[in-house]
């Protein structure tokens, strides 16, 4: 029994014991201890991973394991973490339970509800540990398709169009994907010995780079629908607009980033000669996402289509600073996919929140809600200063290194598109803040508001977990930095050595 | 003989013509038999005596008399094919004279393999071919009692009385 | 030949044995009695189907006539665990009263079928073949027909029989060129001495022709929808399944063996064949209502899907396609075995919008049916994902990189219409949907062992492993 395989066994657990509940309590319970089980490993990880660092353990994968499934495709469950997938891993146990805890009170079909979620965390939870590609591919649209019938029957406004948009296209992207898998495998092995998923195996060949400038669209295509690369990102609005609170945040918070690192760890670290040849084609795309996100955002009058496309604008980057391919911006990359991570969760749980109490997600129909609920308010400007990148958060940190990493480019066309980039900075001020005015500050404009509620101890917990996580690595960036700048070593050696 | 098979061919082709053209559906029945017995010809020229016969009595004999038999039940001597519109006819015509023309091609070419035994007169005699039934293909031959059975429980099958419904 | 020759036929001979032991049965007993036939036949396939799969012998009879190697016992054991599904799925349906007077016609009509499917993937030379095909199809023409008093299942039983004769006129024609080119039926004798010349060719094709009659390939596929949808759900089913699996098996053993010699012609028409099969499938499948109807469609495009496997001729193909077959016995037979339960209880409802919100009243049922759909749609966890997987492993292993993109981008669209139930199912609202009922123990035997081996089968790797090993090619 490895360690890194309770990150799929714990959910499945659940699941099992979700299917025993009697009532929705229990079912809630239950998901919630599970969850809870599952980000102590996460934190358990982190701590464990650190001192093996400590310890002088320099592989490039820690607490690997391997089991032959198929052997005469060599296809594998192998699984293993280097810093990065260790931060993804506890990124994702933090939103996870803070969905749960943000959808207490679901009580339609609560066990489906819950059980689909958590099958949606474990997709996510085995991807991130995989590093087979078969295995990896498996829990990829394992995650994605419980997202069809959370939308579909919890969502609100058109949510079986949303739903089947959103699946569609994810899937389409999981299909383009396979080819690139395909391409990868036939060509993991020239010498004509044995083929194979196995990323770290693939990662010592080099790829006949006729080979790769054909496949790595293939790849880079098929994550970058999840990441919501313009112009495939347009599941992501209708999706997360029509999705039930703690779908929004899941998805948001943790699929979107299935994208980025898919992008990362297999499409460029796997085919880095195409990467640096077709590189800039992708880098344009990104740049268009990073500024049409944000400001299709500023356009919206709906709460949860203005978080949608800030997320369009922020996964750009993410892509966006991928494709630089240096150490610093990549470093930025995944800081940003955690940063973004956890507060467009928060920003969803508020949105779930708030409509949960006013029944509109119009801004325009509401004003002056720092009054009648202070806590959710609070947290709203919280969430919004992270976003437009306020030091002491965890958005400065990543956009600061982003486009420090950008910057070290000198040609033309890389400072063009990391100076067009950096201009959706000021963009995203200007929404937030005009939400945050509207939304917030100024009279109360409907009656009906004056007596709404404040956050229950549930939702004051969900929001106070992710708002702490992201001021703690605002204010403490460096040892994250740190654990994901070794992992990347290896990365940026393969990346340059060919050139 | 080369006289006759080509007399007995051209029977053939033409009965065969007459079937599909002649409009009253008795008529076309006539020149199908004309058509087999012509083939029957054709089988006792090659030596095989009993295909022959068989044909005769399985295919002249039983299957179109049942075939006579229907169409007068069904009182069809009239004739009342249904309308076909004016496209159909010239795509099933263009279709069907290019399958005729790729297959002309296809034969035209083709090798001719030698005749196992020109010599062995004997081949299509009922002992030889009862010989190689019961010998050689013996399998065959048992498979095809199961399917005669199971079209019969079939054929049962549809046509039984329904107990329950009278 | 010797005694224990018969060893080798066993399948057959014990599928002939138990259609003997129904028809006395079925002399011998009384009416009063004959509810007893059903529960028997169903024992006797089940002991059929444990004893194929004891080890046994191999090797060929009739100076090559029939041939037994491990391959082909597999895929008769295969066919044998589809039928038997069949038999189990059938029980409850032939309790009604218009069919309790004819119940172990339908048994022994579907065990001859099953004689001749064993003959055929058995055969070794094209006399055999051709018998077994016969045997495989005409008693399905009168099992379409099985209720007599509905006009679409007459016209089923019609359509099909004139379908089945044409298309074996076809293939008779290629056989007989075949047999003039090269001067015998033996599969091995017509391997070696095949080569390209045009009248080969044009037997070629005309053999193709009538095959993808048999298996629905586009062009050839009219004929599906209409007897699917008329014929009754368990007779469509096993025509879906075990029919098409055995005419699967056998042409891809012949496309390997006796037309090796010009693979590089059948390769080019199977890839323009798969390519229009998977793709115009799928976009019929799209607007049907009735649900027969659209898993006729459905099935056509996965024998696009099945054929992937064939083009590449490599071993790996050939084991992704009997591995496959089986996979799709389990979801396909899962999905009509709902879709039969669900039609008996409520009077022969079997239009989609029927459905909606059929979770919230049947939630077993509902979950099952999703499970099928997504097996067939290639969904992981369940087995259609590794099945799928592993025939697309087979394409991009020769190279034909555009095909596999074809062929993924057609998995997106089945991915649609195979989500349209599930919404019916899960999300749509409904006055009044079909009442809450109890299946009886047949059926509900019949879809655990579909939900079992949608399970096992994809992560149990042996059984994939095991096939492996038999596998052939070119």
């Amino acid at each position: 029994m490895d360690f890194l395989s309770l990150f799929v066994i714990v959910p499945f657990l659940t699941v099992v014991g979700i299917v025993f509940c009697k009532d929705f309590k229990q079912v809630r319970l239950t998901a919630a201890i599970g969850m809870t089980i599952q980000l102590g490993l996460a934190v358990a990880l982190i701590f464990m991973y650190l001192a093996e660092r400590k310890a002088g353990n320099m592989a490039e994968m820690l607490f690997m394991a391997d089991y032959v499934w198929f052997p005469s495709l060599n296809i594998r469950y192998a699984i293993g973490v280097d810093g990065i997938s260790v931060a993804m891993i506890g990124l994702t146990a933090v939103v996870v339970i803070t969905g749960i805890l943000a959808s207490w009170e679901v009580q339609h079909l609560s066990r489906e509800f819950f059980i689909s979620l958590i099958l949606l965390a474990t997709g996510v939870f085995g991807f991130f540990i995989t590093i087979d590609l078969f295995s990896m591919f498996l829990f990829y649209e394992l995650a994605v398709i419980p997202m069809y019938l959370l939308i579909g029957l919890w969502g609100t406004g058109p949510k079986e169009y949303s739903a089947m948009k959103l699946t569609l296209m994810l899937m389409g992207g999981s299909a383009l994907l396979l080819v690139g898998i395909f391409g990868l495998y036939f060509n993991s092995n020239p010498d004509g010995g044995q083929l194979t998923f196995h990323i770290l195996e693939i990662s010592k060949v080099h790829i006949d780079p006729m080979a790769q400038r054909f496949f790595f669209p293939f790849t880079f295509v098929g994550f970058g629908v999840l990441g919501a690369m313009f112009p495939l990102h347009t599941w992501s609005p209708d999706g997360h607009s029509s999705a039930p609170t703690a779908v929004s945040m899941l998805h948001a918070g943790v699929l979107m980033k299935l994208g980025g690192y898919g992008c990362f760890r297999v499409a460029i670290f796997l085919m880095p000669d195409a990467a640096h040849e077709l590189g800039w084609i992708f880098l344009i795309l990104t740049t268009i996402s990073v500024v049409y996100g944000a400001f299709g955002a500023i356009q919206q009058k709906d709460l949860k289509y203005i978080n949608a496309y800030s997320s369009v604008s922020h996964c750009g980057l993410v892509l966006f600073a991928i494709l630089m391919m240096n150490k610093t911006s990549m470093n930025g990359a995944i800081l940003q996919m955690i940063s973004h991570g956890l507060m467009t969760a928060l920003f969803f749980a508020l949105i779930g929140m708030i409509y949960g109490r006013t029944h509109t997600r119009l801004i325009n129909e509401m004003g002056g809600l720092m009054k009648i609920i202070p806590f959710l308010g609070v947290v709203y400007v919280i969430a919004g200063l992270a976003s437009l990148g306020l030091p002491g958060l965890s958005g400065f940190v990543a956009e600061m290194t982003i486009f420090i990493g950008s910057f070290q480019h000198t040609d033309t066309f890389h400072r063009v598109c990391t100076i067009v980039a950096t201009s959706s900075i000021v963009i995203t001020a200007v929404y937030i803040l005009r939400v945050v005015g509207i939304l917030l500050m100024g009279p109360i404009k409907n009656k009906e508001f004056e007596n709404l509620g404040d956050a229950k101890w549930f939702e004051r917990l969900s929001l106070g977990t992710l708002v702490v996580v992201i001021a703690s690595i605002g204010l403490a960036p460096l040892w994250l930095s740190n654990m994901i700048n070794d992992s990347l070593v290896p990365i940026i050696e393969k990346l340059t050595m060919n050139l | 003989m080369t006289f006759l098979f080509y007399l007995l061919a051209a029977v053939a082709i033409l009965s065969a013509l007459m079937v599909v053209f002649s409009r009253s559906p008795i008529n076309s029945v006539i020149f199908l038999i004309i058509c087999f017995l012509s083939i029957a010809g054709h089988y006792i020229l090659l030596n095989a005596q009993f295909l022959a016969v068989v044909h005769i009595i399985v295919y002249t004999g039983a299957i179109m008399v049942l075939f006579l038999f229907v169409i007068m039940l069904l009182n069809l001597n009239t004739s009342n094919e249904p309308h076909k519109s004016q496209l159909t006819r010239i795509t099933a015509v263009i279709t069907g004279g290019l399958l005729l023309l790729v297959l002309i091609a296809a034969t035209k070419d083709a090798v001719l393999i030698q005749a196992k035994n020109p010599a062995d007169y004997n081949i299509g005699l009922v002992k030889q071919i009862g010989q190689t039934l019961f010998k050689q293909f013996l399998l065959p031959f048992e498979i095809s009692s199961v399917l005669f059975i199971s079209a019969m429980v079939g054929a049962v099958m549809l046509g039984k009385k329904d107990s329950k419904k009278n | 030949m010797r005694l224990e020759d018969f060893l080798l036929m066993r399948h057959e001979l014990l599928l002939t044995l138990i259609a003997i032991i129904i028809l006395i049965a079925e002399i011998f007993t009384d009416d009063f009695k004959k509810q007893g036939i059903r529960p028997l036949s169903i024992i006797l396939m089940a002991i059929v189907t444990i004893v194929g799969f004891l080890p046994a012998p191999t090797g060929t009879l009739f100076g090559g006539m029939y041939q037994a190697t491990d391959m082909r016992l597999m895929m008769k054991n295969i066919l044998n665990i589809g039928a038997l599904i069949v038999f189990i799925q059938s029980a409850s349906w032939l309790k009604s009263d218009d069919n309790q007077n004819k119940v172990s016609e339908f048994f022994l009509l579907l065990i001859s079928t099953l004689i001749g499917m064993n003959f055929m993937i058995s055969s070794g030379d094209f006399l055999m073949f051709y018998l077994g095909l016969e045997l495989a199809t005409i008693p399905i023409a009168a099992l379409a027909a099985y209720d007599r008093y509905s006009n679409k299942s007459s016209e089923a039983g019609i359509k099909l029989i004139l379908i089945s004769a044409l298309s074996s006129g076809i293939l008779l024609y290629g056989i007989s060129m075949i047999y003039g080119t090269v001067g015998s039926v033996y599969f091995d004798k017509v391997s070696v001495a095949y080569g390209a010349t045009p009248l080969q060719i044009m037997s070629f094709i005309f053999f193709f022709t009538g095959m993808a009659f048999k298996i629905s390939i586009v062009p050839f596929h009219l004929w599906t929808a209409d007897v699917y949808e008329g014929a009754p759900v368990n007779v469509t089913s096993y025509l879906s399944v075990v029919s098409k699996g055995a005419a699967v098996f056998i042409f891809s053993i012949m496309l390997v063996t006796v037309f090796q010699n010009i693979a590089a012609m059948w390769k080019d028409v199977m890839w323009i064949t798969a390519a229009i099969t998977m793709t115009l499938g799928n976009l019929f499948a799209m607007r049907q209502n009735n649900l027969k109807r659209f898993l006729a469609f459905s099935s056509i495009s996965q024998a696009g899907f099945i054929m992937l496997g064939i083009i590449g001729g490599s071993e790996l193909g050939m084991a992704a396609v009997v591995y496959y077959i089986l996979v799709y016995i389990f979801s396909n037979l899962g999905a009509f075995g709902v879709i039969a339960a669900i039609s008996n209880a409520s009077g022969g409802k079997e239009n989609m919008s029927d459905y909606d919100g059929l979770y919230k009243t049947n939630p077993a049922l509902s979950l099952t049916l999703t499970l099928a759909l997504f097996s067939l749609a290639g969904i992981p966890p369940v087995a259609g994902f590794f099945g799928k997987f592993f025939l697309f492993t087979a394409v991009a292993e020769k190279g034909y990189w555009w095909l596999l993109t074809i062929a993924v981008l057609n998995t997106i669209i089945s991915l649609y219409y195979y989500l349209l139930p599930v919404k019916a199912m899960f999300i749509n609202k409904a006055e009044t949907s079909i009442a809450y009922f109890k299946s009886d123990g047949w059926t509900k035997v019949g879809l655990i062992i579909c939900v079992a081996g949608m399970v096992i089968v994809g992560f149990a790797s042996v059984i994939f492993e095991y096939i492996r090993t038999l596998s052939f090619g070119l």
